[in-house]
């Protein structure tokens, strides 16, 4: 298997330099120090709350920001100094799915012609040519070739989103990372848009980076899970199956006890909950301490590391270990 | 849910509203009935564009002026609602049926603080004194489990995370101790971990404060969370309607099958 996508100690801050904070102490770690592998084939899932630097991830990764220390590499190559055609030109197979699907087209313009403005940037083709790719790529998304001549204000959420879907594809991507696509849609939608996703992904050969706080999206797309806090990536698995019984981190168990249940009868009754302070990072020891049940003396001065304890799991915790020696 | 036989609720019967259009008009809600009973959660559940918070805004008279046709009749512990005055209606909103909305950053000022919003809310309905108002917004702040509630009203807004905000919403709805809570999509703008917590205090409210919640969701996930009673309405209708049991175990329509199918 090749490494598509490579990350090496990816570094963001926010607000050091900014004018506005002047004597304060307001750096946020958008990301900190993230280095992750992304194979070929096998779609890997960023899990996180807001505020943990999840879409700042995926933003650096497409080259919309720039990072402040660190190394993404793209076949290979080192992307983030490209410039200009060179930059572009990985952008043809490394494409975005936008959370908010109708803000990505230009309402003036049907569908159609948002989707040709995008093919033109790379292809040279006729007209007829380009009409073509367009009513296939909407066939395929499940929309109909008349879907072109529409404009996105007269399309429903999930239509939208599936337009979106195609835009995105019209190139024929290698790599697509999806910034929560799902979570502005109806329930009753977002498991077609998945398994749309899913097939998408086996009729292209499509590699994604799914961008989440729904950890029940992971199963219909990825391979693999990074979880991530703080801008910290706390634990990654390289295999989504049976997802719950393996986790480890006790951030991400408290991801799994969120989710709601599927049944009336699987209703839990527990104490009622604190709000999470969500405070900048600390100084030392751990990010999670002030919100983890097992927090010990050790969390609070040493910073743990991400470390393997299982073929394909890693994990960022103390506590982990110890059981491990104990065992 | 001890007395449940002298509990009060809303009733509506044969509500049907239709809205004034450019062309013509169109009917939003197609003769519908249900209720709303003290001390359990009612879940609405439907898709966007279902009529859900139409339902839920003829029961606080908050619908907009385009309104042409309004029939049916709304109960609220047996007292008819329809024919009161504006200022009567007033008194009810808030102090009888709260209500809490999606958005919570955008449902309060962002120029006043937590505290001023809360103390002006609390004094429009009661004759106290802004120090007796202040401590009684402090207590209901404490209620849903907020820390350092005095600094929190200092506090603007903007400077709140989402579900501090939705906390501190429900904290202002419920300092008027009303019986009746409309929580229009109170989690859909929230994390799934802040959502978790919401739900939690929504649930300590009808249990401990014998509240009757209508919960208006698109998500049948939340609503094998919470719910007791269970409505789902597709185009202005209701299709379904059972205990919590009945929808999950045995539903009926095929809409309620396809929505039950969509759980991810």
């Amino acid at each position: 298997m090749s490494v598509l996508l490579e990350t090496q100690h990816l570094t963001k801050y926010y607000g050091k330099n900014s004018k506005y904070a002047k004597g304060r102490n307001s750096l946020v770690k958008a990301v900190d120090d993230v280095s992750v592998k992304i194979e070929k084939g096998k779609s890997v899932a960023l899990i996180g709350e807001s505020g943990s630097g999840k879409t700042t991830l995926g933003k650096l990764i497409s080259c919309l920001e720039s990072s402040q220390s660190g190394k993404i590499l793209f076949h290979g190559k080192e992307i983030e100094k490209l410039k200009g055609k060179a930059l572009q030109h990985v952008r043809k197979d490394m494409q975005i799915i936008f959370q908010s699907s109708g803000g990505v087209f230009d309402p003036l313009f049907t569908i159609g012609e948002n989707i040709t403005e995008v093919l033109k940037n790379y292809e040279k083709l006729s007209a007829a040519e380009y009409r073509s790719r367009v009513e296939e790529v909407l066939v395929r998304v499940g929309l109909d070739a008349s879907y072109a001549d529409r404009y996105s204000t007269n399309l429903s959420g999930g239509e939208c989103q599936r337009a979106n879907i195609a835009r995105a594809l019209v190139l024929r991507p290698e790599f697509v990372i999806c910034d929560e696509p799902v979570s502005n849609l109806d329930y009753s939608i977002r498991k077609n848009i998945l398994n749309l996703l899913k097939k998408m992904q086996e009729e292209y050969g499509l590699t994604y980076l799914l961008i989440t706080h729904d950890l029940s999206n992971v199963p219909y797309v990825c391979q693999q899970v990074a979880i991530m806090y703080q801008g910290k990536i706390v634990e990654f698995i390289d295999s989504t199956d049976h997802l719950e019984e393996k986790v480890m981190h006790p951030y991400t168990k408290l991801l799994f006890q969120s989710i709601p249940v599927k049944h009336p009868k699987e209703r839990k009754t527990e104490e009622r909950l604190q709000e999470a302070v969500q405070t900048k990072s600390f100084d030392q020891g751990c990010d999670f301490q002030n919100r983890c049940p097992y927090c010990t003396e050790r969390c609070r001065t040493e910073t743990p590391q991400l470390r393997n304890i299982k073929n394909g799991h890693s994990i960022m915790c103390h506590n982990i270990e110890k059981k491990e020696n104990k065992s | 849910m001890a007395d449940m036989n002298d509990n009060g609720e809303i009733k509506i019967e044969n509500l049907e509203i239709d809205f004034r259009i450019k062309k013509g008009t169109v009917s939003v809600i197609k003769n519908i009935d249900m209720s709303v009973k003290k001390g359990r959660v009612t879940a609405l559940v439907g898709e966007s564009g279902s009529g859900k918070s139409v339902t839920s805004h003829a029961v606080m008279g908050l619908l907009p002026m385009n309104v042409k046709k309004l029939s049916g009749k709304i109960w609220i512990d047996g007292e008819s609602v329809e024919s009161l005055s504006v200022k009567e209606r007033q008194k009810i909103n808030g102090t009888k049926v709260g209500m809490i909305f999606q958005d919570p950053v955008d449902s309060m000022n962002p120029l006043y603080t937590v505290g001023n919003q809360m103390i002006e809310g609390i004094r429009r309905h009661r004759k106290i004194s802004k120090s007796e108002a202040e401590e009684k917004a402090v207590q209901s702040l404490e209620a849903v489990n907020l820390s350092n509630a005095r600094q929190l009203m200092k506090k603007y807004p903007f400077e709140l995370s989402g579900g501090m905000c939705q906390r501190v919403m429900i904290a202002m709805t419920m300092s008027l101790e009303p019986e009746y809570l409309i929580a229009d999509e109170p989690t859909t703008a929230l994390d799934v971990t802040v959502q978790k917590q919401i739900i939690k205090e929504l649930l300590y409210m009808s249990h401990e404060k014998n509240v009757g919640i209508l919960f208006i969701t698109h998500d049948l996930g939340v609503v094998a969370e919470v719910a007791d009673d269970v409505y789902i309405m597709k185009d202005g209708k209701i299709v379904e309607q059972g205990t919590v049991y009945d929808i999950f175990d045995h539903p009926e329509h095929p809409y309620t099958k396809m929505l039950l199918d969509a759980i991810l």
